[in-house]
């Protein structure tokens, strides 16, 4: 049989960025195909209205939907689509993925995420597994992101630091915010262990690429100066300049053809003119975000695979996984401070980067007994001025409007200063979120869209609120006035993972150890689709790390 | 990473003295509908219920709105009363406010539910100030207006239609002036609001760079 390529990869961000990358390095010819433009840094501004206001790094709402099943207070599960209710479950679709949009705070997994089941014990509506490979194995590919991506930082010895293979961060941190002192000050009154969170920003030109602007915009804009370690800046770029790597843009992908044995023969996609095209390669890479690339699978079906590909026990979706958590905010009144601290907290560019690890383990009240718990990320406001603005016309009575509402923003944007932390606590997988196909609602080629159910477990939720309340203690320590937190099941959609976990037994998993599919000889997944539990961090780190491992299994699957 | 995106999938929202409301994205099942008015009919007033003139996207984003047209008077002096010019601060006309939503809704690609029902608040507006006051909006003096508003800001509809005309306001306010909003930069001074770099030229701004390939 005659190939078009070696390797087609599906999706060009956090998952098929390091496979690109690795494959057409080593000399294989890789084709990428994404559903999304091609945006280049020359073409990133900050521009909120373009940026996080219209869909221009994501499809309309009218184009392609999801159908989302969600718990009402009586219980029972509504299903309506993201057309109907506005509220988008897409992330960056381009090429670079998501990672052209992220913030970057890159934290590694600890030991025990890939083995908590056998550190906590099972819990009654979670389906808590070990993972099939542990801290050890991907230590080399956290190593191997710090320096390839590029994340900076400095280590700083606590009791739960992860293993490390090196010393330090390849790279120094980013550029300090001053308050940054205030908070690490706060800590040491409070016995709590204040650690700089590692960025995935270059401080400085490095890899071809620039240094950060310190534009005092970062997550939600794309970069403008490549500093920023997205897929495509970091990864693609390179791999296309090695001759070895094509990418499509524009190219949805929409089924995977499988022959009698089982093995994809081809892919085929709508072009930029909304043609059929196919290409045949020797393996197939899917990494289109968790809930995308369940919706591939499952469309897949072949006379091998009548329920989707890799669905022989019906695993295909199952236990779909978002960051749990919540958020928090504190204000600081300028009248209530001295010139020199408003000049401080008025500061612009630099980063706070300032993260709580004490509690990613929890042996307190109100649990009976030890718990896997998370991590609180500090930073400022957001200074999208829209986006703030808009949370200005609530009052506790309703919304304002007049001279009341001008009289807010003066105050909010000019008299104060504001800091908020986000908590991360393991998103735990149940039955009740899980991604399968919706066979009445298409998307504007015609292909059923993903209807994603997303259930939390409530303990979920008691973790998040004693995180909370630990980064409110911070926030009062630290002078903040009006602070107050949230903890929610709502899932946050830039946060997915799972639905294709990995295992070893192709009854209670949809890919191997390798991440390569049960069944299929020639198809891997490499997006966060493959974790069986989520950890308590932002995926992307460990999204980078695992691809970059799957793609080093590709390599010796292809021959070496 | 900033959980939930600002893109409505944004920054999560914050939480304080909040209460669960729309953003910018509109849930339509729940209030594009509205009871008719006793006593009121549109035949009293059939400049409202005009439809809108759909426009090429050569045009959108243009600079000027017809002048004339009743409609978009009564939702300018609707914009200029929710936010008002003040010594210190511009108000809804300084920023092109109408303008900005008038762009908006023309703009051939914009979801045409939403178009609906932005303009049938417009004639709702009215309908209620001939309800309440007995005169259209924009014949009202400040105080009849300021009760016109907090009536409908009682309903499910008003008080969606005054969110998401506020969220357009703070659009005009601090967008880039490219849109044909903000002048010179007036919203991002009065906040001394940093809007940080690089900016786009007038060719990079949203309408000029797409999603989707025309």
């Amino acid at each position: 049989m005659s190939y078009d390529y070696d390797v087609c990869v599906i999706g060009s961000g956090a998952g098929g960025g390091p496979v690109a990358y690795t494959l057409a390095k080593a000399g294989y010819r890789v084709l990428v195909l994404e559903k999304g433009p091609w945006f280049k840094k020359d073409d990133f501004f900050k521009d909120e209205i373009a940026c996080c206001r219209r869909p221009l790094y994501t499809p309309t709402l009218m184009d392609e939907r999801h159908v989302i099943e969600d718990q009402n207070s009586d219980g029972n599960w509504v299903a309506e689509s993201t057309y109907d209710t506005g509220r988008s479950f897409w992330n960056g679709n381009m090429v670079g993925g998501s990672s052209n949009l992220m913030s970057g705070y890159f934290h590694r997994l600890k030991p025990k995420d890939f083995r908590l089941l056998s550190e906590f014990g099972s819990m009654k509506g979670a389906n808590i597994v070990d993972w099939p490979i542990d801290y050890e194995t991907l230590e080399p590919y956290f190593t191997k992101v710090e320096h390839e991506v590029g994340v900076s930082g400095k280590v700083v010895d606590y009791p739960l630091l992860e293993p490390r293979s090196t010393e330090d961060f390849p790279y120094a941190p980013t550029e300090e915010h001053p308050v940054a002192r205030w908070f690490d000050k706060a800590c040491r009154r409070l016995g709590f262990n204040a650690l700089p969170a590692p960025r995935a920003i270059l401080p400085e030109p490095a890899l071809g690429r620039d240094g950060c602007s310190y534009s005092g915009y970062c997550g939600s804009y794309g970069c403008a100066t490549g500093a920023k370690g997205s897929s495509s800046a970091a990864l693609l770029n390179p791999a296309v300049a090695t001759g070895h790597c094509k990418v499509i843009p524009h190219a949805k992908v929409f089924y995977l053809k499988s022959d009698a044995k089982g093995n994809i023969e081809y892919a085929e996609y709508f072009d930029a003119d909304g043609y059929r095209q196919k290409v045949k390669a020797r393996l197939f890479v899917v990494a289109c975000q968790a809930i995308e690339s369940v919706r591939l699978l499952l469309f897949s079906t072949g006379p091998k695979h009548p329920g989707g590909l890799g669905n022989r026990y019906g695993q295909v979706g199952r236990n779909l996984l978002f960051s749990g958590g919540g958020s928090g905010s504190g204000d600081f009144m300028h009248n209530d401070l001295t010139a020199d601290q408003v000049q401080e907290l008025q500061t612009f560019g630099p980063f706070f980067n300032r993260a709580l690890h004490d509690w990613y383990y929890i042996d307190d009240e109100p649990f009976e007994q030890p718990v896997k718990g998370g991590m609180i990320e500090f930073m400022f406001t957001h200074p999208n001025g829209i986006r703030r603005a808009s949370n200005q016309k609530w009052s506790s009575e309703g919304l304002l409007w007049g001279k009341s509402l001008k009289r807010q923003l003066e105050e909010y944007f000019m008299e104060s200063s504001h800091i908020r932390f986000e908590v991360f606590n393991d998103w735990l997988p149940n039955d009740n979120c899980y991604v399968e196909l919706d066979h009445n609602v298409k998307d504007r080629w015609g292909t059923p869209v993903a209807r994603v159910r997303v259930g939390n477990h409530n303990h979920d939720l008691k973790v998040g609120r004693y995180l909370a309340d630990k980064g409110e203690h911070v926030l009062r320590e630290m002078g903040a006035t009006n602070v107050s937190s949230a903890v929610s099941g709502a899932p946050p959609p830039n946060l997915m993972a799972g639905g294709l976990r990995f295992g070893n037994d192709p009854r209670t998993s949809v890919l191997d150890k390798n991440c390569r599919v049960h069944d299929v000889d020639n198809l891997y997944v490499s997006d966060g689709s493959f974790m069986p539990t989520g950890g308590s961090v932002p995926f992307t780190w460990t999204i980078y790390a695992n691809a970059f491992r799957v793609a080093d299994r590709i390599v010796q699957h292809l021959g070496g | 990473m900033i959980k939930d995106r600002m893109r409505g999938a944004g920054l999560k929202p914050s939480h304080r003295n909040r209460p669960k409301k729309l953003n910018v994205r509109i849930p339509r099942r729940t209030f594009i509908k509205r009871s008719a008015l006793a006593g009121v009919t549109l035949s009293m007033m059939p400049h409202l219920i005009t439809a809108p003139k759909r426009t090429s996207a050569k045009n959108r984003y243009q600079s000027g709105i017809p002048e004339g047209d009743q409609k978009w008077q009564t939702l300018s002096a609707f914009h200029e009363h929710i936010f008002p010019k003040t010594a210190k601060s511009p108000g809804a006309q300084d920023i092109h406010a109408t303008r900005h939503v008038q762009n908006i809704l023309f703009d051939p690609e914009f979801d045409p539910e939403i178009r609906e029902f932005m303009l049938n608040g417009i004639r709702w507006l009215d309908e209620s100030s001939v309800e309440w006051e007995g005169q259209r909006f924009i014949a009202l003096n400040e105080s009849q207006k300021e009760r016109v508003v907090k009536q409908i800001t009682q309903e499910s509809w008003g008080e969606n239609w005054v969110s998401i005309n506020l969220n357009y306001i703070f659009e005009a306010l601090l967008g880039h002036p490219h849109y044909h909003v903000n002048p010179k930069g007036i919203g991002w001074k009065w906040l001394k609001h940093d809007p940080g770099f690089p900016q786009p030229g007038p060719g990079q701004i949203f309408g000029k760079m797409r999603y989707r390939p025309l």
